[in-house]
């Protein structure tokens, strides 16, 4: 017999016993059987082999295995949480990571209010207000010289005119708030923003990597 | 009470639902690892993090699917990822090599004689196990899943996203494999009858 037919023979047995022949061939391999002494024995050997390897005993965790695991359950991410003791309401089902996330908050909102407070020094000497401000006209002439020459292109010159509009609404929001509260708090406000804009993203990005790859 | 009814309990936060979930499948997942793994610690670890992992996505569990199966899945990968990154930690001397494409059995002389005293039910259990620690991962799971969890190829092929034909080839496969080398221990060709 060569390895091909061994293969073969391999195969056809093992459908035989998995009751994944079609009848009639399983039907003709049972009668087959009868009347060859090898395809016989080859049906016992695989029938012990199927025995045994059901019959494997299955491993059981090693004790504490349960408690680490229940130790681990994150119960505070489904919604209606179970009624807790007093001390678990305060600190929470995991204190530490709850006193880390806090210790992170803190010290990302103090990062942010000195950002902001950087920026502010910066831009509130006289020299560079003016020059934001040129800055900010001289790209919504940019905008416009765009607008009128894409006027060929309707849909570009539509989207592009969508865009002028809403960058000279928000030079205009940014001056009547500075009028209104004073270019410090405008500036310390557009600072806490673009910090937490920051920390957003560095933030779903941490989380991402995190993600279960396979499912 | 069904998987699912105790998943939804798990979903609204129930301590008892999650206890119940890893009391029915914490010995399925921890074997499955210690079959893969064949180191009791790697497979605590890992059976942990499998766990771990299931019940912080419970929400991301879709119930057209048997609760079963999403598990095992998520376990099975967990044990290759597991294998993949410490493959040169966990080569073995006598496991089969690959050349161009087609699977080797390396011929080492068998360490263990098997008089016919040792072969009780624990020691012939012994020894399947070392035959099935010898197959390749991807064989290896097969085999766990079908005769120690007794999952159909159907269900295997949706768990491990396979082909059905693919399944039953490695499963053949396996099992030819696993005949062989329990045949070829010395002294012992009669180890299956």
């Amino acid at each position: 017999m060569d390895a091909h037919d061994r293969n073969d023979l391999d195969r056809l047995v093992q459908r035989y016993l998995d009751g994944d022949l079609p009848g009639p061939r399983a039907t003709r391999l049972f009668l087959d059987a009868q009347q060859d002494a090898k395809l016989t024995a080859e049906l016992e050997t695989y029938r012990r082999l199927f025995s045994v390897l059901d019959g494997l005993p299955r491993a059981e965790p090693p004790d504490g295995f349960d408690e680490r695991v229940l130790a681990t359950v994150p119960y505070d991410l489904y919604a209606g949480a179970p009624r807790k003791a007093w001390p678990q309401l305060v600190l929470g089902s995991r204190p530490l990571a709850w006193l880390g996330a806090l210790g992170r908050g803190l010290r990302s909102g103090a990062g942010a209010v000195f950002a902001a407070y950087l920026l502010f020094l910066v831009i509130s000497h006289s020299v560079l207000q003016e020059a934001a401000s040129a800055a900010a006209s001289a790209v919504q002439q940019g905008l416009q010289e765009v607008v009128r020459s894409s006027a060929s292109v309707p849909v570009l010159s539509t989207l592009l005119r969508g865009l002028s509009g809403a960058w000279e609404g928000a030079v205009s929001f940014v001056q009547s708030l500075s009028r209104a509260w004073g270019p410090e708090v405008v500036t310390v406000l557009s600072g806490a923003l673009f910090g937490l804009i920051v920390l957003a993203l560095f933030g779903a990005r941490g989380n991402d990597s995190t993600k279960e790859r396979h499912v | 009470m069904k998987d699912s009814q105790v998943i939804v309990r798990a979903r609204r936060g129930e301590e008892t639902a999650f206890a119940e979930l890893l009391r029915r499948y914490r010995a399925p997942i921890f074997n499955l690892c210690l079959r893969m793994l064949k180191n009791p610690e790697d497979a605590q670890d890992v059976a942990q993090d499998v766990f771990i992992k299931v019940f912080s996505m419970l929400e991301r569990y879709d119930e057209r699917y048997a609760f079963r199966s999403w598990l095992f899945k998520i376990a099975a990968n967990q044990c290759i990822d597991f294998i993949r990154k410490n493959r040169v930690k966990m080569l073995r001397l006598d496991e089969p090599v690959q050349f161009r494409g087609e699977e080797i059995e390396r011929e080492l002389p068998d360490r263990n004689p098997l008089p016919d005293e040792l072969l009780h039910s624990d020691e012939l259990h012994r020894i399947l196990q070392e035959v099935i620690d010898e197959l390749p991962p991807h064989y290896r799971v097969m085999i766990v899943l079908r005769h120690q969890e007794q999952l159909s190829y159907e269900e295997i092929a949706t768990m491990l996203d396979l082909p059905l034909g693919t399944v039953k080839a490695r499963i053949h496969r396996a099992r030819a494999l696993m005949k062989n080398k329990l045949q070829r221990r010395r002294g012992r060709p009669d180890l299956l009858h």
